[in-house]
């Protein structure tokens, strides 16, 4: 028999009462036999359970009923009650985080993501001028369909200059939506705009970045693209000086 | 000094050794004393049951009857109760009983022999310390004898908590039965 089974099944306190079986009993002789320290808790427990018993006899240890001494009836309504409160929060608290959570976070990710694709869909001229490209005096040229024999239309760029903004009037047109197309004198295309909107007074107006725009000669076609079919509506050269 | 194991215990008295029957005596006296009166419930059978047994036993160890050491306290602990039931027939042969043997007596022997003055001061102050629901736990355990379940069950707490304040006030008690023993207190 170890000490840490006489400890945990109070072999001790069970013996002095006579509450062991017989091979419990027989096993624990032989220990405390061997065992001088078993052996003095023994003893001590024996004095104890014999002087309680002796002082509950002369009155000294007197005894409350149960009922004097136990939680008071009141104390545990009012507990059982707080604790079904406390139980039903919990409840709600846990339907809200597995139930109502998952859900306004998808609700929020499929908003974010109108959000984004309308974002997306909006033309450069819609979108704000971010804080470095809010230019006071950003160039301006309007441009005009041109004929072979007629000047291009110039613009002269200063290194300061991050926009460019292109003026043109398509003149009477059924197409709302146009794009525009920037080559180079090379025919290679530099940049496009797409579903650029006329203003109230009948004109196109379209910001470009001028890091795009080398110096020379450039060729911008603008094409009718909404409602369908699209359709070349103008074709426009443009001069840039940088100096 | 350490007592001697009981390898020695044995080698010594089977090599005839000054005094190591005295020493297995001393070693053992008081648990099969103990025993005895815990079973006899009378100081003279206990003292009887004693006696008997250590001259069972050294005679055993002398003619090298002892399986080994090692089960020397089994051997002893087999000894007493042969002795015991022989106690027993004795008793029944004549006609005597515990009952009829310790009717005079409140407490049983074995309990008298653990309650003197000492054992009664000490555990007065024990109760002082202790707070009502505690005295009642420990009324309910050792005077109305209930389990440590059913005493739980009616303070309406946990059964370790039972437990706690049982192994409280018997450490309460050990350390004050020990200042009296000693005279540092009262």
């Amino acid at each position: 028999m170890m000490h840490a089974e006489i400890e945990k099944a109070e072999i001790i306190e069970r013996y002095v009462r006579s509450q062991l079986g017989p091979t419990e009993r027989k096993a624990f002789e032989e220990h405390f036999l061997g065992c001088d320290e078993c052996f003095e808790r023994l003893q001590a427990a024996e004095r104890f359970a014999t002087g309680m018993r002796d002082a509950a006899e002369r009155g000294i240890l007197e005894a409350q009923s149960a009922s004097q001494v136990a939680i008071p009836r009141w104390f545990a309504w009012t507990f059982a009650g707080t604790a079904c409160v406390a139980l039903i929060l919990a409840g709600l608290a846990g339907w809200a985080y597995f139930e109502q959570l998952p859900r306004l976070r998808g609700e929020l990710r499929q908003t974010g993501a109108q959000l984004k694709a309308e974002q997306q869909s909006r033309t450069p001229t819609e979108q704000p001028l971010p804080v470095e490209q809010a230019e006071a005096n950003v160039p301006l040229v309007m441009l005009q369909a041109s004929r072979a024999r007629e000047e291009a239309a110039s613009v002269v760029l200063k290194p300061d200059d991050k926009q460019l903004m292109l003026w043109i009037e398509p003149g009477p047109s059924h197409y709302r939506d146009f794009r525009l197309d920037v080559f180079s004198s090379g025919n290679h295309l530099i940049t496009a705009v797409d579903h650029v909107r006329l203003s109230r007074y009948g004109a196109l107006a379209a910001s470009l970045p001028t890091k795009q725009l080398p110096a020379g000669g450039v060729r911008i076609t603008l094409t009718g693209q909404n409602p369908p079919p699209a359709a070349l509506v103008g074709e426009y050269r443009l001069q840039i000086y940088r100096p | 000094m350490l007592s001697p194991t009981d390898t020695e215990l044995v080698n010594n008295i089977q090599n005839g050794q000054i005094g190591a029957e005295s020493a297995l005596y001393e070693k053992y006296s008081a648990k099969v004393y103990y025993l005895a009166l815990r079973e006899s419930k009378s100081s003279h059978d206990a003292e009887d049951v004693r006696a008997e047994t250590f001259l069972r036993v050294i005679q055993a160890v002398r003619r090298n009857q002892v399986q080994s050491a090692e089960a020397l306290p089994a051997f002893i602990l087999g000894v007493t109760r042969n002795v015991l039931r022989e106690l027993y027939v004795r008793r029944r042969q004549a006609g005597d009983d515990i009952s009829s043997a310790a009717a005079h007596l409140i407490t049983p022997s074995h309990e008298r022999l653990f309650l003197d003055r000492e054992v009664r001061l000490a555990i007065e102050k024990t109760i002082q310390r202790l707070k009502p629901r505690e005295r009642t736990i420990l009324h309910m355990c050792f005077y109305e004898e209930l389990p440590t379940e059913e005493i739980a069950k009616r303070m309406s707490i946990a059964p370790e908590r039972v437990r706690l304040v049982k192994s409280r006030a018997l450490k309460h008690f050990r350390e004050l039965h020990d200042r009296v023993k000693s005279q540092k207190v009262f």
